[in-house]
Formats: C-alpha cells, structure tokens, sequence
C-alpha cells in the first residue's frame, strides 16, 4: 500500500510538471532503451553527434529540457522517431520509420546472443532466429541477456 | 548504533521505492526531508521528486536519472534547477538533495538530504549532506554483510536492523 504522504503529494503536481517528467524522462527512457537495442553506449551516441558524453548523459537524466534541434538531431543519428505528432508527423511512419525489432539466436534453454538488427519484414529462415518487438527486447536487457 | 526499519513506500510494475525509518524517529527519513523541504518554501522540488519515483515505478524503472555519489550505491535525485529570473536567487542555487540506495532499476531505498548551501563545493563539505550519505553508506554496508540482495529488501519489510557507525 502506497505512503499516505506520498499519494497526498501526488495529487497536488501541477499538469505542466508531470507532462514534463513524463516527456523529458520518457524520451530519456527511449534513446535509452534504443541504445542498449544496438549494444550502443552514451559514448557512442555522443561520438555521433559530436557531443561530450556528459552532455549526454544530462540528456538521459531524466530532467533535461530538449530543444526541437536536439531531439531532431538525436532521430536523425539513430534513425528513430522520438516524437510523434497527430497528422503532421505520421506520414514519416509510412515511409519507412517502422517499429525497431531485434533479431536474436535462441538456443533451446535460453537466449544467446544479439546477431543483427532489421527493420520489420526481413526474412529469417533459421528455425533457431525469433523476431520480437522493442517491448520484448526490453524485457530481456534488463533480464540481463 | 541505530536501530532502522525499511518500509514500502511507492510500488509500481516498473520499480519499488522503499524508505528508512529510525525508530527512534517520527517519520521516514524521505517524508522527513520532504516536509522540511515544503516549510522551507521548496514544494515544488518535492513535488517534482514525487512524480519523478511514480514515474520511474510505473514507467520506465530507475534508470540512469540519478547523480552517483561515489561507492555504496549511494545516488541522488535530480532536479532542475528553477532558472525564473523573477524567482529570488537563492532558489536558484540552493538545489535541494534527496539521496538513496539505488538497486539496479527496480529497487531503490529511499533517504534523507538537504538543501546544498552556496559555497558548499562537496557533499563532504556540508554536515547535514555527508550525514545523510554516510548513513545510506552504512545501510548499504550492513545488507551487504548480511548477503540480502536489492530485489531481496521486500522479504525484510518491518524488521529491525541495527546500523552499526552512526
């Protein structure tokens, strides 16, 4: 059962602050979840956008506020769509910004390893070779495969 | 020697968050903290903390959204620092310190903090702060010791441990 202190407290943030932690701390959590995906690090990503890795690490901390140039930066270097907007940003999706899956070997007590990464559709005819969506992938890195 | 007890404070799918209480206290050392906080003038920064933990509890687990404060898994909130010119200055450079033992990212055991002085370069260098991560530090130790893992704690909800040091 949650503390009494802390639910009263919860029924008093502002709009604007939990818009704010859930944008700025879910976009963090995204770039995040991307980057373990591709056995990236935040060494990696700042290397690709010439940043200094604590700048990017102040990005993923989770109360950073993004400029539109950053985040449009961050989806260009990784190919990704962080933010979506009704209509004006939805014809991205049909041209091409699928759904980011993972490939991986499974051997028959548990999971092995990453092997690649493809977009939706690639073919795999290896019965050992399952595909499975970003919430699955997310499921297994922090199993610790 | 203190005597503590850890209790459940917020739950969700993606992490739990405990609090320390000692007994011979009235309150959590969170709850404390917060409500000297609020007196303070500093709801907000509370109010921010509250909706960060239901956030990562819910939502996306205790990830990478705390400052490490050197060995014992001892980490601390953070929080933005209030940049409105028409606010007085020491709002803006008195960031206030919630510390906590962080377990992976679903387990995080919350503590108690303060607000960083201005002059104060180091937690070391304030009494109130280097307490507050001395005593995380201490806890930490003593579940080591006695081999009870972060995703262990909530087997060890209301017993008594005693915290040897401070």
């Amino acid at each position: 059962m949650a503390n009494k202190f802390f639910m009263d407290l919860l029924n008093k943030i502002p709009k604007r602050i939990s818009n704010f932690n859930s944008l700025s701390m879910g976009i963090a959590a995204y770039i995040d979840d991307v980057l373990k995906s591709r056995r990236m690090n935040q060494g990696d990503l700042a290397k690709l956008l010439g940043k200094k890795d604590s700048q990017i690490s102040k990005w993923l901390g989770g109360q950073h506020n993004f400029t539109i140039e950053t985040i449009a930066n961050i989806e260009a270097v990784l190919d990704i769509q962080i933010i979506r907007i009704p209509i004006y940003r939805e014809d991205e999706i049909a041209f091409g910004k699928k759904p980011f899956e993972a490939q991986f070997r499974i051997d028959p007590e548990k999971m092995v390893r990453i092997d690649k990464l493809h977009p939706v559709g690639v073919s795999n005819s290896q019965k050992s070779t399952v595909t499975v969506n970003l919430n699955d992938w997310r499921k297994l890195v922090h199993a610790g495969y | 020697m203190k005597k503590i007890k850890i209790l459940e404070y917020y739950a969700g799918p993606k992490a739990k968050f405990y609090v320390i209480r000692f007994l011979d206290k009235e309150d959590d050392e969170f709850t404390l903290l917060a409500q000297e906080l609020i007196k303070a003038g500093h709801e907000e920064k509370v109010v921010r903390v509250v909706g960060q933990i239901k956030f990562m509890a819910d939502k996306t687990g205790a990830r990478d959204y705390f400052k490490d404060e050197g060995p014992n898994c001892v980490f601390r909130f953070r929080i933005r620092k209030n940049k409105d010119k028409s606010k007085k200055k020491e709002d803006a450079v008195h960031p206030a310190r919630f510390y906590c033992i962080k377990y992976g990212e679903s387990v995080v055991l919350l503590g108690g903090g303060g607000i960083k002085l201005p002059g104060t370069e180091k937690t070391q260098d304030q009494t109130d702060l280097d307490h507050a991560t001395k005593v995380l530090g201490k806890i930490n130790e003593t579940l080591t010791d006695l081999n009870i893992k972060g995703y262990e704690i909530e087997d060890y909800i209301n017993k008594v441990f005693e915290i040897e040091g401070i």
